[in-house]
Order: structure tokens, then C-alpha cells, then sequence
């Protein structure tokens, strides 16, 4: 009993670290942009399947695997691009209803196009060799790769962290979140940083796929399942709270594996659940939202 | 002489009434078919939009009332249930409105704007995912070989088995349910609920209690997406949980921008227009997410107004050279200079 | 007599930034009472709090002796709260008729409930006319049927007004009703005011920069600096005030 409490929570920290990648850059275009970008697990998705095309269903090395990643992002990245050019800038003054649609489309067309390229089939990647190994501990199993995972999620939010508030950069970007005009008299090029803010999204959503891509089923319902994991995220944490998402990831991760031990038999909707809830009862997120 | 470009509209929407009602006549069954989905996706639009353009809701979820009609109706015609089709769609419309009630009642008063957003797609998830738990309702294949109504009047009984008695059934909801929505745009609650939609702010100073207009909105709004839920059912002889996945919640969005949200038949416009693109591109995994998605971020992007903004501006045009080159312009224009 | 209006010991902060700092004024029956003060004084807040867009800390607002403090906004419309903006109004792509229409059917609604019928039905035909009336007697007949967004700028101000009027209003709550005006659209907007009060017996209060306006139509003067009441009372126990003097009037007052 005691054994599969901490294997749970283990698993738990293990899902909530995978969601923070995906929800990290989810939350920080909306923290500088303002625009909720549905089709954020879908470039996370995207992510995926460009670094298994790289690298094929079997062990790579460390390096090839790292790399993979990083082209993942890259690719991602110019994509993002690619979607404030046309879509995100040309929106910037209308109503939030058209650029919550347009991101919505965004999803289905990416969706589309994944389908077209690498078809509908299930596919299983294993982890690189040296984390392919179990390490046996305080009698529990605990997968090299899982750690992994973990040691990913928490090195990415403490770049983001002191990106954010130790760097020049986070205060030129934290100018342009809270008063884009102000800063703009101020000298700074909104353009450039809010690009640059989708671009590092977007390149966030793409790592993700790729270190996330081992032991997952690829398919392309693979993002909104992230999606979805994001989304509450980001809500729980309060939107444009990258230290909100953090928390609240670990949270997710804890009590979805803690309901697949108490109901096996509903999986997956106790996230539902905590979204639906939170968003009723506490819309703000658990910190006030102010970053 | 009268602007005679004030028929226009009415005359194109006539054409079309007439055209769709004698379709089963000439046109083929696949596209009898489609006509008929179209026609159950305008009517579906047509609420969606009742919430976007007239309230100023965007529901991202509007699916699971749907679904919820649709579940209905195939459970009690496929295991035989002793209700008459008529009560049947009746029925979905007030679990479909019973259902928008209760959650827009706690929904609207907490939630708006993108939370509002997430808290629609999430719903509709969970609807999509407790389907898929119930053996009674065929969990993830959903449930298949759904029959066709025979309704029982009393003096004669109306027999709706064939495809082409179904499909002007479809054809008497549909245009009651689309004229049903007109008459409530165009009622003093339309023109309150259209304040609404343009400064809530300024409407609440005008005396108005925008939550309870909202949630009568909200409430029509789910009803009518059940009832046309509630028809699809014995048309497309099977439901899956599909049906609340966000791909569909995403339908009536696109009918309605393709179309054009301005004008009340916008939506339903779109859904004719979708139909046939979709008719000639569905055929390989994925074509029709890149065409739905395609259409509607090109909309959005270069012509938000959709195909009936396009068409009003043509007509604006046409008419006012036709009326400069008429002779009978000439003589107006004397006439009133005396 | 009983005023209209009191408000007693009325607090409001923002975090921990005082605005309304224990606020006590009565506003008495038909006068015109209104508020100045320099930018920051805490004017607009106080007007947000009486028609409750925001509410308050601490404190108590009583309408005709009704406690109307933790009241919705749209109820305090009802009991007959009428509003105008800094900047008017109105809706954009409604007709300039239906503006107004919309008005009056949300105060027909209200006098249903109020009166216990659920539903009442009035022929829109009368609703219409009560509406086109108030349209004319502002000056808009011929704009009746236009988009209300072709207004000028002095037109959309007299549809606001029409708007507040559809809703029978017994207090006028007026926030800059002059801002960014020419004077002589200034002039016009004050003879209207003054207008609408002899001929509807209404109370007006309301908040303003332009001393003429100001000096013109106000009974009562109420001077705020920093969240206080500095000074309450006529124009001219106002003007004679050394405190507001000093503080505020200053330079207007050599030209008053």
C-alpha cells in the first residue's frame, strides 16, 4: 500500500514536471501577448514528431537525442515565427473572441497536416540508452528516464525564472507585459520583444515535444492531451504565471496519478475536473495573477 | 419607385428554401445526405451565433448540448423507448436547455472572456469522456443502427423511415427552429440581448441585468443546439462521442464566420457553403482539418465580414449602378427637383 | 425634507491606496449638487461607488431611506438612478431610435417585475413612440433611423441623455457631462440640464471641471481633495471658502 502511494506520487511529479514543459511556454506568450493559444499542444505535438523523424523509434545516443531535441525546437520556433507574421500581429487590435478562433484553426490545420505526413498510427520511441535503465530504490522502480523528466522540467523553469526576474531581458519584457505603450515610449521595440516572446514559446513547446517524445504513444492526438494538461495549468497558476504554472503542474501531476489509484475506472477526468472547478471557484489561480 | 434591392435577401433566401425542399427529388442520396446534415448544422450555427453576434459569448464547447440531444434521441430509438419522436425532440430540447441552464447559471456568473472559453471546451470534454465510460450508451464506438421514426398521429400515421420523408422532416424543424431564432433576434429581448453583446457596461446602466439576459441566451442557445442534436441522430443512423469532441464544437464557428456573423443567416449560409467545399475535399485522414482550419483563419485574416458581407456590399454596388443607368432614374430624379 | 441621497462614512481603497476616506454628504430633493476637485481628488471613484460599479469598503449609501449600499447597479437603475459617461455611450450599431427603445424596454421589464407580472404586454407601437418622442424633444428626429456611430460627437451626448431619460429617471447622475466640449456646445448641454430639471423635477448630481457649468446650474457645491470633503455648501459659501481658495479654485476663481 505504502509502495504504490509513493510510486503514485513519484509518477505524479514525474506528469506534472512533463506538463510544466508544455504549459511554460504556454502561459508566457499569454503573460506578454494576452492571447491564449489554443494550438500550443499542437506545436508541442509537432515537436514530437519532428525529433522522431530525426530519430527513428530506437535508442539514440545522449547527444543525438539532445540534438534532435533542439532542431525540434528550432523548427518550432521558426514556425512560431512564422504565426505571429501572419496571424498574431495581424490580430493584435481585434477583439479577443477572432484571435482565440484563429489560434483554434491554427490547431486544426497543424493537426491536418500532421495526420497528412505521418498518418494516423500509434508509434513507441524508446528513451536514449543510458535512460533506458530502472533503478531499484527504497522498494520502488524508478525509470532513469522519469527522472530525467523531472531534472528537464525543473532546469527549464529555473532559466525561465531568472530570465524573467534577475535579467535585463525579463524587466524589458515585464515592461512591455504590464504597458506596452509606456514601454514603447520608453524606447523599447514592443514588436521585437513580443516576437520574441512567441518565438521562445513556441521553441519551448517544440523542446518539449522532443524530450517528452520517449515512452509516449505519438499520435496525433497526442497534443490535446497535453493541451488540456496545460491549459489547467496554466488556469491553477494563474494566466502569464510562469512560477503559478510550476506549482500548479507539480499539483496536476500529484492529484491525477493520486485518482488513478483511488478511481481506476475514470481516467483522466479528475484534471477536468480541477479545471472546471478551479475556474469557477478561483479564476485568478492560486497566486493573484501578478507576476 | 421603392428600392426594389430590399428583396434581394428575401428573394435569394426563397430560391434556396425551394431548391433544398426539392432536392430529394432530383439530387442523388449521398447528396441528399449532405443536404440534410447541412441543414442540421444551420440551425446548429444559428444558435451558436445566437451566443457569439448577440449576446457576445463564444462558446467553445456548444457540442455537448448537442451531443447530449443526439444521445437522447438514439437511446430512445434504439432500444424502443415509449415516447413519440415529436415528445422525443421536445424532450432533448429541455435537457438540451435544462443542461445550458445549469451550467450557464453557475458559468456566466463566475467566468467570462477566455476562462469563459476554457471552461466550454473543458465541459464538452468531459461530456465526450463520461460517454466513453457507459456500456449502456456503447462507450468509445458509440451507438450504431439507429432507426428511423414512424410517428403515430392518431387518425394516420406519418412513416419517416425512407430517406426522403426524414429529410423534409429535417426540412419543417429546421426552418421553424431558424424562424423560431429570427423572430427572438428581431423581439425586444434580441435588441436587448444585441446591447449587450455591444457595451454590457453601458446596458447594465440602461436597467439591464445582463447575467439573467445572458443565461435566457445561453439557455435557447444549448436547447436549440440539442433539438438539432436530437434530429441528427436518426439521419446519420449512429452517434459516437465524437460528436462533442472540440473539432465539432469548432463547426458551428466556422459556418458562422464563413458565412458571416453580421446577418442572422450568415451561419446558415456557411453551413451550405462548408458542405460543398467539404463534399469535393473529404477524403484522405487530416484534408478535412486543414480545410476546416484553412477556411476559417483565411476568414478571419482577410475577410472577417464572411460570404454574406461579401454579397451585401456586391449587392450595394450592383443596384446602385443598375438604378443610374435606369431610365426610370432619370425621370425620379425630375420629379423630385419639382 | 428627507434627502434623496445619504451617504455616511464611506471608505474605499484600491490595495493600499486610500481613495474615499470616510465620506458624510446628503443630497436633498430636485437640487443639483455638484462634486469638483483636482484630478486625483477621488471624484470619479465616489461616482463609481454611488451607481455601483464598484463598491465600497466601509460606509453606507441610503437611497430615498432605502439601503442601497451592497444594491447591484442595474437595481439602483430601477429605483431611479439615470447615468451619463465622461466620454458618451451609446450602442454603436444600434439605430439611434432603437438606443432608446432598448432603454425604455428595460425599464418596462423592471415595472413588470415590480408590479408582480411576470409578463405584461405592451404593443411595441407605444414603446416606440415613447422612445421617437424622447428622440424629438432631444433634437435627433432626423437622426431617428441612422446608426448611432455616424453621431457627432454633441449628438451622441443628447442620445446618451435620451437613453438616460427612456429610463424615468429621478436622479441624474451626470460624470463630466461637458467634457470635451466647445463652448458652445457647452452652453447647449447646460441649457439642457437645465431643462430637463424644471421640466421633469428631477435631482442632478453630478461631477465637473468647467467652473461656468459648474457656477450655472449647481445649488450645492461639494469641494473633495485627497479622498476628503474639504468644503460643502452654495457657490458662493464655496467661492468665500478661504481652504478651497487656496487649495483648489485659485486661479479659476479671478475669472468666475
Amino acid at each position: 500500500m505504502l509502495l504504490e502511494w509513493s510510486f503514485a506520487i513519484f509518477s505524479g511529479l514525474t506528469l506534472g514536471m512533463a506538463a510544466f514543459l508544455v504549459a511554460a511556454g504556454l502561459t508566457l506568450v499569454f503573460g506578454i501577448l494576452k492571447i491564449l493559444n489554443f494550438a500550443h499542444g499542437t506545436f508541442f505535438m509537432l515537436g514530437a514528431y519532428v525529433t522522431y523523424s530525426i530519430l527513428g523509434t530506437e535508442s539514440a545516443s545522449m547527444a543525438a537525442f539532445l540534438l534532435a531535441t533542439l532542431a525540434a525546437g528550432v523548427v518550432v520556433g521558426g514556425a512560431g515565427w512564422a504565426t505571429d507574421l501572419v496571424i498574431f500581429r495581424r490580430l493584435r487590435d481585434s477583439d479577443y473572441h477572432y484571435t482565440l478562433i484563429a489560434t483554434f484553426a491554427l490547431l486544426l490545420l497543424i493537426t491536418g497536416l500532421v495526420k497528412i505526413i505521418w498518418g494516423l498510427d500509434f508509434r513507441l520511441v524508446r528513451p536514449p540508452e543510458v535512460l533506458e535503465t530502472t533503478w531499484f530504490i527504497g522498494g520502488i522502480f524508478i525509470p532513469a528516464y522519469s527522472v530525467f523528466v523531472i531534472a528537464a522540467g525543473i532546469v527549464v523553469f529555473l532559466i525561465l525564472d531568472f530570465g524573467l526576474q534577475r535579467s535585463w531581458i525579463g524587466k524589458t519584457v515585464q515592461s512591455v507585459a504590464r504597458d506596452p505603450w509606456m514601454a514603447e515610449v520608453l524606447g523599447i521595440n514592443n514588436r521585437v520583444v513580443m516576437t520574441a516572446a512567441v518565438v521562445v514559446s513556441f521553441m519551448l513547446a517544440g523542446i518539449a515535444g522532443g524530450l517528452l517524445l520517449p515512452n509516449q504513444s505519438l499520435s496525433p492526438a497526442l497534443g490535446d492531451v497535453f493541451l488540456l494538461l496545460a491549459f489547467t495549468a496554466v488556469i491553477i497558476g494563474g494566466l502569464g504565471n510562469v512560477r503559478g504554472a510550476f506549482i500548479a503542474s507539480i499539483l496536476l501531476g500529484l492529484i491525477e496519478s493520486v485518482s488513478t489509484v483511488l478511481l481506476p475506472d475514470l481516467p483522466g477526468i479528475s484534471i477536468f475536473v480541477a479545471l472546471i472547478v478551479f475556474i469557477l471557484v478561483r479564476p485568478q489561480g492560486i497566486f493573484s495573477g501578478a507576476q | 419607385m421603392a428600392d426594389r434591392s430590399v428583396y434581394f435577401w428575401p428573394a435569394a433566401g426563397v430560391i434556396a428554401l425551394i431548391a433544398t425542399a426539392l432536392a430529394p427529388l432530383f439530387a442523388n442520396d449521398s447528396v441528399t445526405f449532405i443536404l440534410g446534415l447541412a441543414m442540421i448544422e444551420a440551425v446548429f450555427a444559428l444558435s451558436w451565433n445566437l451566443l457569439f453576434n448577440y449576446t457576445g459569448i463564444a462558446s467553445f464547447g456548444h457540442a455537448a448540448f448537442f451531443t447530449l440531444g443526439a444521445y437522447f434521441v438514439a437511446c430512445a430509438q434504439r432500444y424502443g423507448w415509449d415516447v413519440t419522436f415529436p415528445l422525443q425532440l421536445l424532450v432533448a430540447f429541455a435537457l438540451g436547455g435544462g443542461a445550458a441552464f445549469a451550467i450557464g447559471a453557475v458559468a456566466l456568473k463566475r467566468a467570462s472572456g477566455i476562462h469563459l472559453a476554457i471552461l466550454t471546451l473543458a465541459i464538452a470534454e468531459v461530456v465526450r469522456m463520461v460517454i466513453g465510460y457507459i456500456d449502456y450508451v456503447g462507450r468509445d464506438d458509440g451507438l450504431g443502427g439507429i432507426p428511423r421514426p414512424v410517428v403515430n398521429l392518431g387518425l394516420a400515421t406519418l412513416d419517416l423511415r425512407s430517406s426522403s420523408a426524414y429529410y423534409w422532416c429535417i426540412l419543417v424543424v429546421c426552418v421553424a427552429l431558424a424562424l423560431g431564432l429570427w423572430w427572438l433576434v428581431r423581439s425586444r429581448y434580441g435588441r436587448a440581448l444585441r446591447s449587450i453583446a455591444e457595451d454590457a457596461e453601458r446596458a447594465t446602466f440602461v436597467g439591464m441585468d445582463i447575467y439573467k439576459l445572458r443565461l435566457f441566451s445561453f439557455t435557447i442557445s444549448g436547447a436549440v443546439a440539442a433539438i438539432c442534436g436530437g434530429l441528427s441522430a436518426p439521419w446519420v443512423q449512429i452517434v459516437t462521442p465524437d460528436l462533442s469532441h472540440w473539432l465539432h464544437s469548432a463547426q458551428p464557428m466556422l459556418n458562422t464566420l464563413l458565412g458571416g456573423s453580421a446577418m442572422f443567416w450568415g451561419p446558415a449560409v456557411g453551413a451550405f457553403a462548408y458542405s460543398l467545399i467539404n463534399y469535393s475535399t473529404r477524403t484522405l485522414d487530416g484534408v478535412s482539418e486543414i480545410v476546416v482550419g484553412g477556411i476559417l483563419l483565411t476568414i478571419i485574416l482577410i475577410a472577417p465580414t464572411g460570404i454574406t458581407g461579401a454579397l451585401e456590399s456586391l449587392r450595394r454596388k450592383i443596384f446602385q449602378k443598375w438604378r443610374a443607368a435606369s431610365p426610370w432614374a432619370q425621370v425620379r430624379v425630375k420629379g423630385e427637383q419639382i | 425634507m428627507k434627502p434623496v441621497l445619504e451617504v455616511t462614512n464611506l471608505h474605499k481603497s484600491y490595495a493600499a491606496l486610500k481613495v474615499l476616506k470616510g465620506l458624510n454628504f446628503n443630497v436633498a430633493e430636485k437640487e443639483t449638487f455638484a462634486i469638483i476637485g483636482p484630478n486625483g481628488a477621488g471624484k470619479t471613484t465616489l461616482f463609481k461607488v454611488l451607481t455601483g460599479e464598484v463598491p465600497c469598503n466601509v460606509g453606507q449609501i441610503k437611497f430615498r431611506g432605502t439601503d442601497i449600499t451592497h444594491q447591484q447597479a442595474f437595481r439602483r437603475v430601477h429605483s431611479g438612478f439615470g447615468r451619463t459617461f465622461q466620454v458618451a455611450r451609446v450602442f454603436p450599431s444600434l439605430t439611434v431610435a432603437e438606443n432608446v427603445i432598448v432603454a425604455v424596454e428595460a425599464r418596462l421589464r423592471a415595472e413588470n417585475v415590480r408590479s408582480g407580472k411576470w409578463y405584461h404586454w405592451r404593443p411595441a407601437a407605444e414603446v416606440r413612440d415613447e422612445a421617437l418622442h424622447l428622440v424629438a424633444d432631444l433634437g435627433l428626429a432626423n437622426e431617428a433611423e441612422r446608426e448611432a456611430r455616424y453621431l457627432s460627437h454633441g449628438d451622441k451626448k443628447r442620445l446618451e441623455f435620451a437613453i438616460m431619460l427612456g429610463g424615468r429617471p429621478s436622479i441624474l447622475m451626470l460624470d463630466e457631462p461637458t467634457a470635451g466640449m466647445s463652448p458652445t456646445e457647452r452652453v447647449a448641454i447646460t441649457d439642457l440640464i437645465r431643462r430637463i430639471k424644471s421640466e421633469r423635477g428631477v435631482t442632478v448630481l453630478m461631477t465637473e471641471h468647467d467652473m461656468d457649468v459648474i457656477f450655472n446650474l449647481s445649488d450645492r457645491l461639494m469641494v473633495m481633495n485627497y479622498g476628503e470633503i474639504l468644503a460643502v455648501g452654495s457657490p458662493k459659501e464655496v467661492r468665500a471658502n478661504k481652504t478651497v481658495r487656496d487649495v483648489y479654485l485659485g486661479q479659476e476663481m479671478a475669472h468666475a
